[in-house]
């Protein structure tokens, strides 16, 4: 039995999620909610929960603030969430889920068996720390999170050369050398990553703009990366790739 | 008869700092009527020997004719130089080059017009006539203030005034010190210069200067407008334009039309602003004034913007852009032929010293500072000229780009509204029905709808699977609202990729709305839609087909139709824009079948990779 909390500022909020727990009643029950950060820390502490749904606004405090409070921390989270764009585009980053609101009775669903099949929560702190890194350093360094085979890859961005294609795989190549094959489209890393220097040269080619060596114009040309690699640019991107290049 | 130095208007040409003022032009000549040309023909029928009485004739004829027909105007100024030549007769070829020089400042052709001022300038200096020198001087002037030689334009005009009253030449006066005027508002000295053209307008009161009237009006209206009095520019511009009128002046009308019709449109009386427009282009198309047309066609295209007429704003922003085109090269011309005479100049100098250093000691030295400065020269030019045609080829082509996009932008938010208020009507109408599972059902998929919505409308294209997605979660809500009363499905065509197809959003949804709530909502018994979307050689077509009751049976109602042609509307023009930018020919077609309707939406087919 999973044993759940839910932390949110609004009752209404909290009701609703109750309300849809109640289909999932053989292997869900939830054991508390709280809508302050006090009351939230003193119920973790008292009840140790599994999983927390987490809102991130709450009152003028945020989700991430309480995360900071809590250590060690125990439990996966599920953030709930209803339009805070730069705060999604983070947990895409660092692989934390997340339910929009108002929410939808099967993206609880989805949400609910990813959990279940997690491997036990071991990399939960890190993903956390890469979480509040990217929300803290919003115009540094950024990390993010992939999940591998065997668990979950934390990388720099700027340690990305290039990523390529494979069907539903996707080839990650690092500046060490280094190549990484994750279960996710090119396309989710293309929304991820273009605003970090990173373009789509071709169908199968998402490269980081600061690893380019060098550019030889033809029909749509192609690129020299550090690594050496040479890759064609698409005929329709080419002037899209040149306007952000220069 | 002794040379009278009068009045003529013209443009300064200088397009980019949008000089709208007029400069006035000295020829030899008073301003004719009709009778006078046909009298002046007359003469000339029955003098057919080359003598100075000719060459004067001809040269009237000329002037008469120059507002009314520069073609013609030419061919007489030229006949008379040929004659004034056969004669050798200096005063005649003077008179003549000046004539020359007018009629190409008018065409506009800067080069020829130089050239031929400055023959005209050799030869009268040869002649004692201190009017004639002085009219050239000032038309010499006047292309200095179209290069922006304010300096040099204005010690011109001035040593013209001297001139012109030591020989106590009223006309000449008058035309010195509406030019002097003119250069002060280029200057910004704008109460001066109001006070400069009030003089000249009561100057021009008295016969038989009235034929300045319309110039002299247009400027003071122009500097009113600088200084932000609209009431009393359109005062002057339509006491110009009567004027001019009066006297068939085609120039000065075409140029004050268009004058009020951008006075209109800051005044935002674009209907009014319209009218004078259309008849400022007509009448420069019919005096072949290229400047003023492209002028007019400029100032049209805000008229239609504000119109919303995009299609017409757009067409007439091309013919400006043309008309432009061919008018910058001629300025262009004009800058090249300024540098040569400033050369020339400078290498006659060079030729002079090189003469004195030759008996002192080399001429090497002086032959390498003339072959430098012709270098010098040239790569100025070349850069000029390079980056004059890629700013103006720049500024063209991210205008267009603005306003397709603009346009696209306001249309795409007009899209939001309709969508949200339908969606909020039917959630109202669950909570009245008191369906609480439907209702939070809805709402839950309206808010997914609403995100994916805010998200794809920003952008001009998204991929095909995008849209066909947010269309499904559009279709499943109406079909919620109605209570499952249809079914449908989308097939797509296995030759398309759907994730490296872009498309413009959410073009179909006007129709799928037609199709629901026109098609099915009214019939008896459940529905079916299917969307087809399939690759036509380089074009992506969707047919939405529904077996609702079509349109014939449903134009009972006033109301739903009106609602019904906004959302038709707009996919329409969003259609033709981006016809326009990619050059396609991309439609609507509406199909009544025996049962339901049948559309056809067809875009170019457009690759992300």
């Amino acid at each position: 039995m999973i044993r759940a909390v839910i932390i949110d500022d609004e009752q209404h909020g909290i009701d609703w999620i109750k309300e849809l727990l109640v289909p999932f009643r053989e292997k869900i029950k939830c054991v508390g909610s709280a809508r302050t950060l006090q009351n939230a820390l003193s119920l973790i502490k008292e009840v140790s929960p599994d999983l927390v749904f987490l809102d991130i606004q709450i009152d003028d405090r945020t989700g991430f603030e309480f995360l900071q409070m809590v250590s060690p921390i125990s439990f996966e989270v599920i953030f709930t969430t209803a339009h805070e764009k730069y705060a999604v585009r983070a947990f895409k980053f660092s692989a934390v889920d997340y339910l929009l609101k108002p929410i939808d009775a099967d993206d609880l669903r989805i949400a609910l068996l990813k959990f279940e099949t997690k491997s036990a929560s071991k990399h939960l702190e890190q993903k956390i720390d890469v979480l509040l890194h990217n929300l803290e350093a919003r115009h540094t360094v950024k990390k993010i999170t992939v999940p591998t085979m065997d668990g979950y890859e934390f990388l720099e961005v700027t340690d990305i050369v290039r990523c390529r294609s494979d069907v539903n795989y996707t080839d990650i190549h690092l500046k060490n050398g280094k190549k990484i094959t994750v279960s996710k489209t090119l396309k989710s890393f293309e929304e991820l990553l273009e605003p970090e220097h990173f373009f789509r040269i071709h169908n199968s080619h998402l490269i980081n703009l600061r690893e380019v060596k060098k550019y030889v114009k033809g029909k749509g040309g192609y690129v020299t990366m550090n690594d050496n690699t040479h890759l064609e640019v698409s005929t329709r991107r080419k002037d899209a790739f040149l306007k952000r290049l220069i | 008869m002794s040379p009278s130095p009068p009045a003529s208007a013209r443009t300064t040409l200088i397009m980019r700092a949008a000089v709208l003022i007029v400069l006035i032009f000295a020829t030899l000549r008073g301003i004719s009527q009709q009778s006078e040309i046909d009298s002046l023909e007359l003469i000339l029928e029955n003098q057919k020997q080359t003598d100075s009485v000719r060459v004067n004739t001809l040269l009237k004829l000329s002037d008469a004719l120059v507002f009314k027909n520069l073609g013609d105007a030419g061919k007489f100024a030229q006949e008379a130089m040929e004659n004034s030549t056969a004669l050798n007769w200096e005063e005649g070829l003077a008179k003549s080059y000046n004539q020359l020089g007018l009629i190409e400042y008018y065409k506009p052709d800067y080069e020829k017009s130089l050239n031929a001022l400055h023959k005209a300038l050799g030869y009268s200096k040869g002649v004692k006539n201190i009017i004639l020198e002085a009219s050239i001087h000032n038309n010499i002037a006047n292309i200095y203030a179209d290069l922006k030689d304010y300096d040099k334009a204005l010690s011109n005009y001035r040593s013209n005034l001297t001139l012109a009253r030591e020989a106590a030449a009223k006309k000449n006066e008058l035309i010195a010190l509406f030019n002097i005027a003119t250069i002060k508002t280029e200057q910004k000295q704008y109460l001066e210069a109001i006070n400069e053209f009030l003089i000249c307008l009561e100057m021009a009161n008295k016969k038989p200067f009235q034929a300045y009237i319309p110039t002299i009006c247009n400027n003071l209206a122009r500097t009113y407008q600088y200084i932000d009095d609209n009431k009393k520019a359109l005062k002057y511009l339509k006491l110009g334009l009567s004027s001019a009128q009066e006297n068939g002046n085609m120039y000065s009308q075409s140029v004050i039309l268009r004058n009020i019709g951008e006075l209109y449109v800051d005044e935002n009386q674009m209907d009014n602003a319209r009218e004078a427009l259309l008849k400022s282009i007509t009448i420069s198309k019919n005096n072949s004034s290229l400047e003023w047309e492209s002028l007019a066609w400029e100032t049209l295209s805000k008229v239609y913007e504000n119109q919303n007429r995009t299609t017409d704003a757009l067409d007439a922003y091309k013919t400006h852009i043309t008309l432009r085109d061919s008018i910058l090269n001629e300025e262009k011309k004009s800058e090249l032929i300024k540098k040569d005479l400033l050369f020339e100049n400078e290498k006659a100098q060079t030729i002079a010293l090189a003469e004195i250093s030759r008996q002192k000691t080399l001429r090497n030295s002086s032959m390498l500072g003339g072959g430098s400065l012709l270098l010098a020269t040239l790569i100025g030019l070349v850069l000029y000229k390079r980056r004059r045609d890629a700013l103006s080829q720049k500024a063209e082509a991210e205008f267009n780009t603005k306003v397709a996009d603009t346009e696209l932008k306001a249309l795409r938010s007009q899209m939001n509204p309709h969508f949200i208020f339908n969606s909020l009507n039917s959630i109202n109408s669950f909570i009245a029905k008191n369906d609480k599972i439907a209702a939070s059902d809805y709402l839950i998929k309206f808010a997914k709808l609403m995100r994916q919505t805010l998200e794809n409308s920003e952008k001009k294209e998204i991929p095909l699977k995008d849209d066909l997605e947010l269309l499904t979660t559009y279709l499943e809500i109406e079909s919620k609202r109605l209570d499952k009363k249809f079914t449908f499905e989308i097939k797509l065509d296995t030759e398309l990729d759907a994730e490296n197809t872009l498309v413009p959003p959410l073009i179909l949804q006007p129709f799928m709305e037609n199709s629901i709530w026109h098609g099915i909502a009214p019939k008896n018994g459940p529905g079916h839609i299917v969307v087809d979307v399939q690759k036509k050689g380089n074009m992506i077509v969707y047919a939405i087909d529904d077996d609702g009751v079509g349109r014939n049976k449903e134009n009972l109602v006033e109301k739903a139709d009106q609602n019904k042609s906004l959302g038709m509307k707009l996919t329409k023009s969003r259609i033709d824009i981006v016809n326009k930018r990619k050059n396609s020919n991309g439609n609507v077609r509406v199909i009544d079948k025996d049962e339901g309707v049948r559309v056809e939406v067809e875009l170019p087919l457009q690759l992300a990779f």
